[in-house]
């Protein structure tokens, strides 16, 4: 062993430590939180996708509370002071408490112009079928319906009304369960005022560190309420608070049972090793291999997600085994110990099994998405680094033999080595893996998969109440499914859209949809102006004299009448355009639905609330031009089940790859047998979530690509160390109690996500290492 | 969020206030106490309404029925024939052939409803939810003048004055936008139980 290599990769292990801990843990940590960024697109448009996850991105950073009182007043004040605790700081953009009586007048006044050009869907029917009793008809109920007030735009104005019916159809009071009061929003349940309190976040939704932000000022803000108005009550809902639940949960359950493997790893790496020095090697050629891995994926990705990082973390189970390996022989070799030589014992087995491991993770490289290539980037660079370092560095950390070797333990080990193989002849063998394959069967039969990502998480039961609790009363709700609507011009998108809202009307008559938002509800096509003006020609202007007599009838004034006709003829041409309403400060609710113009395409949003069936809403999009129906719900659990089948073909290639290179280190047939406790561990986890009823996922296939990774090592290492016999054995069974201490221990987390991941590595990893002995032939010595 | 205009939204924002219950005074508990708590009013009713735009005033008349805890009935006879049904599902307008009229979708119609069924009854109680209250006279002979609480239903009404006894008299309101309406009841008789008639258009949906 040259010593200058020892000394280079020191000081590159070094930098890479500290490189990592600096990106990390210095700054914004380039870590990634929304499920949604590791997904490629759900679609294929790209104009779609941008209008869809721009209004995804805004849905997601917009927050609503309710402050609840037993009193309206002091539900307000409450409010009003919640609202100014939060505006504090720059967590929020915006902070909103008080909302100003919207003024009728503010809407008559913009639309005034254009009443030649909007009608109602009915009135335009009406209009154009016009016939003799119209004009009567329309006038009577406008007059004498004792009722109907409308928007109370002044008869001289709407002789008609239906000026004042369009206004009042716009679906500005979609929401009729909260009421503007005395400058609040206010929500009524049967004991309690709720104010509400409308929040935007200064940022992503899923930025960690404004979501800690996000957490310490809710937190101040809601102990000073409740220090001033001990009756006040807090309710929230919004994205960001299920993201940092979620955050919080991966982060606290990472911490106890990374600790708990942590202490368990250490007490058993002692127990086997008999001194400190192991278990801090073990730890530096992991953290060294995590940290270049780390680097990498950042350096080509740009940032880290944190699935990549858990999935990345629970390569350590497989780093550190090189380590162990090196330690086992040292356990072996006793007080005859050279680091030389022991290096020399173990660096076929080690360089075997990361070979293994290498085109393992590396066919999920081949996969189309995105998610999986950053993950096989992670796994390659960081076992190659741990690798390395157990190659170059521990012969130099690690020279001095053992000074007591724990004989009786390796007899035992070495008898218990010799029993296995002894037991297992051919015939034994075959029967075995006989027994197995029938006792699974029936598991494999009932085997089922889930894809729906909304059973991936499981968001804490208060936030769920508390959302349900906002939607009840106040009616907004957050949706994923929505219409994008693309087209070469504004012109185009607007046409598109009436084509669309007109199926939608339908649909909403037959009590399928509450409701839906519409740009072009606000601002018709011009094509569509244009027809409603000649409407009006068609149904009242095209006879002067009926009209005036039929107005005269009920006393309308002549100036009245003369007005009518001129601001009619002054009309003639006039198109209220798109810009002028989303300069105007009406369309601020509303202007997310219009995406704008890039790259020569429009595109926008129509939003539909409270529907039944998410076939209805497909059907409404079926056949139009430039309408897609976007449903990210849907389209990320389809993604899912394409990931979970992906990664079946994934395993599939790299158990084969990993054939090809047993078969060139051992031969067709002992190549085969050093695969098959890793595939009969594999079988029996799945027959086991079959027995459980449990459907398997995308990460129950992510978790068998790592058994398969983690546990051919076995075979391979305990071939490599035959001649070590109890101490090769005692290598292996390490090996897999640090795997299953580190990440077996994740099945008992609350994320189910994280959950399958564990129990599929705990029951595979268990299944493969109890098998491996039995399976090993005995007797011929592995060509080395 | 921040707009919503609607008359329909007004109507809901200011109808649905149910500002805590102000202490009744002496009056309009007096006043409370001496209407007629019959299950069933009828009544003849003229509408005299008068806007800016017009030249003469447009009147209307017909007949009332008030089924307590069902709704209201509104007929007009003159100078067209149509029945108005205002339950708790909202408002519906039955044509002289029988045949209801497409309702109108706006979402604050039972709240309209609501009220107006307050005002011909009159639900003093009801109607302090919504309104500033004052009362004159005595109760033999009654005023209750409301005034709307919200910014929102003062776009709509001025305010709204009640005369009456056992029995409401006339009901006036002054509209925002200039117009003023007088309706007043005459021949106001009790009964015990809807007709037929009565019972098959207020049960209709």
């Amino acid at each position: 062993m040259k010593h200058w290599r020892a000394v280079i990769w020191a000081g590159i292990a070094a930098a890479l430590i500290v490189g990592c801990v600096t990106v990390l843990f210095v700054g914004r940590a380039p870590i990634q939180t929304d499920l949604l960024a590791l997904l490629p697109n759900t679609e294929r448009h790209p104009t779609v996708e941008r209008a869809a996850s721009q209004v995804m991105d805004a849905g997601a950073r917009r927050l609503i509370f309710l402050i609840g009182h037993p009193t309206a007043e002091k539900a307000k004040s409450a409010a009003q002071q919640f609202a100014r605790d939060l505006s504090a700081g720059d967590t929020f953009k915006l902070v909103r408490a008080e909302f100003p009586t919207p003024d009728a007048g503010v809407l008559r006044t913009f639309y005034l112009p254009y009443r030649f050009q909007l009608l109602t869907d009915a009135d335009r029917q009406a209009l154009s079928a016009a016939d003799a009793d119209y004009l009567g008809t329309q006038l009577q109920r406008r007059l004498y319906d004792p009722f109907r007030r409308g928007l109370g735009t002044p008869l001289e104005q709407d002789p008609l009304g239906l000026f004042d019916a369009y206004l009042t159809a716009l679906p500005f009071a979609q929401n009729a369960k909260l009421e503007f009061d005395g400058g609040y929003l206010i929500a009524r349940d049967n004991d309690r005022a709720y104010a509400l309190v409308f929040a935007e976040l200064n940022g992503s939704a899923y930025d960690g560190d404004l979501q800690r932000r996000l957490s310490a000022s809710l937190t101040r803000a809601e102990n000073v309420l409740r220090a001033a108005e001990p009756d006040a009550r807090v309710v929230r809902a919004g994205a960001v608070h299920h993201a940092t639940a979620a955050r919080e949960a991966a982060e606290r359950e990472l911490n106890l049972i990374g600790a708990g493997s942590l202490i368990g790893i250490a007490a058993l790496l002692l127990w086997a090793f008999r001194s400190f020095r192991p278990i801090g090697l073990g730890l530096l050629s992991v953290a060294v291999g995590i940290c270049a891995a780390t680097l990498a994926t950042i350096a080509v990705f740009g940032e880290i997600h944190i699935i990549t990082l858990v999935f990345g973390a629970s390569l350590t189970g497989e780093a550190v085994d090189y380590s162990i390996q090196y330690f086992a022989a040292r356990l072996h070799a006793g007080k005859n110990w050279d680091a030389r030589r022991g290096l020399h014992a173990v660096a076929p087995g080690i360089v075997v099994a990361v070979a293994t491991s290498l085109l393992g993770y590396g066919a999920l490289a081949l996969t189309p998405f995105p998610a999986l290539r950053q993950i096989a980037l992670f796994a390659v660079v960081g076992l190659i680094a741990a690798c390395l370092t157990v190659l170059l560095l521990l012969p130099a950390l690690l020279k001095a033999p053992m000074k007591r070797q724990p004989r009786e333990l390796l007899r035992r080990m070495s008898a218990l080595l010799t029993r296995c193989q002894q037991w297992g002849t051919p015939r034994r063998r075959a029967l075995l893996i006989a027994f197995l394959v029938v006792l699974a069967i029936p598991g494999w039969w009932r085997l089922s998969a889930q894809d729906d990502i909304r059973l991936l998480v499981n968001p804490p039961a208060r936030l769920v109440t508390e959302q349900n609790t906002i939607q009840r009363l106040t009616g907004f709700s957050q949706s994923s499914q929505f219409f994008v609507v693309q087209g070469a011009s504004e012109e185009e998108v607007l046409q598109r859209e009436e084509q669309l809202t007109l199926r939608l009307s339908a649909i909403r008559q037959q009590g399928g949809l509450a409701s839906y938002q519409a740009v072009s509800d606000f601002v018709p096509s011009a094509a569509r102006q244009r027809e409603n003006y000649l409407a009006w020609r068609a149904g009242v202007f095209s006879s002067p004299k009926k009209w005036r007599a039929a107005l005269g009838a009920y006393g309308f004034k002549k100036s009245v009448i003369n007005a009518q006709e001129r601001e009619f003829r002054r009309a003639d041409g006039r198109t209220l355009e798109l810009t002028t309403w989303l300069q105007s400060p009406l369309s601020i609710p509303f202007r997310h639905l219009w995406a704008g113009a890039q790259n020569g395409e429009v595109a926008s949003i129509v939003m539909p609330s409270g529907f039944m069936s998410i076939t209805a809403l497909q059907d409404a999009a079926n056949n139009l031009a430039g309408v897609t129906l976007v449903d990210k719900v849907g389209g990320v659990s389809r993604l899912f089940g394409d990931y979970r089948r992906m990664g079946v073909v994934v395993l599939l290639v790299a158990a084969v790859l990993v054939y090809i290179v047993l078969a060139l280190r051992y031969g067709m047939r002992r190549g085969l047998q050093a695969l098959l406790p890793t595939v009969a561990g594999g079988g029996l986890t799945l027959a086991w979530f079959g027995y459980l009823a449990a459907p398997l996922t995308l990460f129950n296939v992510m978790a068998l690509l790592l058994v398969l990774g983690v546990s051919v090592n076995y075979v391979i290492f305990l071939r490599a160390g035959i001649d070590r016999r109890g101490a090769a054995l005692l290598g292996v069974l390490v090996s897999a109690a640090t795997t299953v201490l580190s990440f077996g221990l994740l099945a008992w987390s609350s994320t189910p996500a994280l959950a399958q991941f564990g129990a599929t590595l705990f029951v595979g990893v268990t299944a493969t290492v109890l098998l491996a002995p039995l399976l090993e032939p005995a007797g011929k010595k592995a060509r080395s | 969020m921040s707009g919503k205009l609607t008359l329909s939204a007004f109507v809901i924002f200011c109808l649905s206030a149910f500002v805590p219950l102000a202490h009744a005074q002496d009056l309009a508990s007096q006043i409370v106490a001496g209407v007629s708590r019959a299950p069933v009013l009828r009544a003849e009713f003229t509408q005299i309404k008068t806007i800016a735009a017009l030249t003469r005033p447009l009147v209307t008349s017909g007949r009332f029925t008030y089924v307590r805890g069902q709704g209201l009935l509104w007929r007009i006879e003159q100078p067209y024939r149509a029945t108005y049904v205002l339950n708790e599902q909202g408002i519906v307008e039955i044509g002289d052939n029988g045949v209801a009229r497409a309702p109108t979708a706006a979402p604050g119609l039972q709240h309209v409803s609501r009220i107006f069924r307050a005002l011909f009854e009159p639900d003093v109680a009801l109607l302090q939810q919504y309104f500033d209250t004052t009362a004159n006279g005595d109760a033999a002979r009654w005023e209750l003048v409301l005034t709307p609480q919200q910014a929102a239903l003062r776009h709509v009404f001025k305010n709204v004055r009640i005369h009456g006894a056992r029995f409401v008299d006339d009901v006036k309101l002054d509209e925002a936008n200039g117009d003023f309406t007088v309706i007043r009841f005459r021949r106001t008789q009790e009964a015990a139980t809807p007709d037929d008639d009565e019972q098959r258009l207020l049960r209709r949906q």
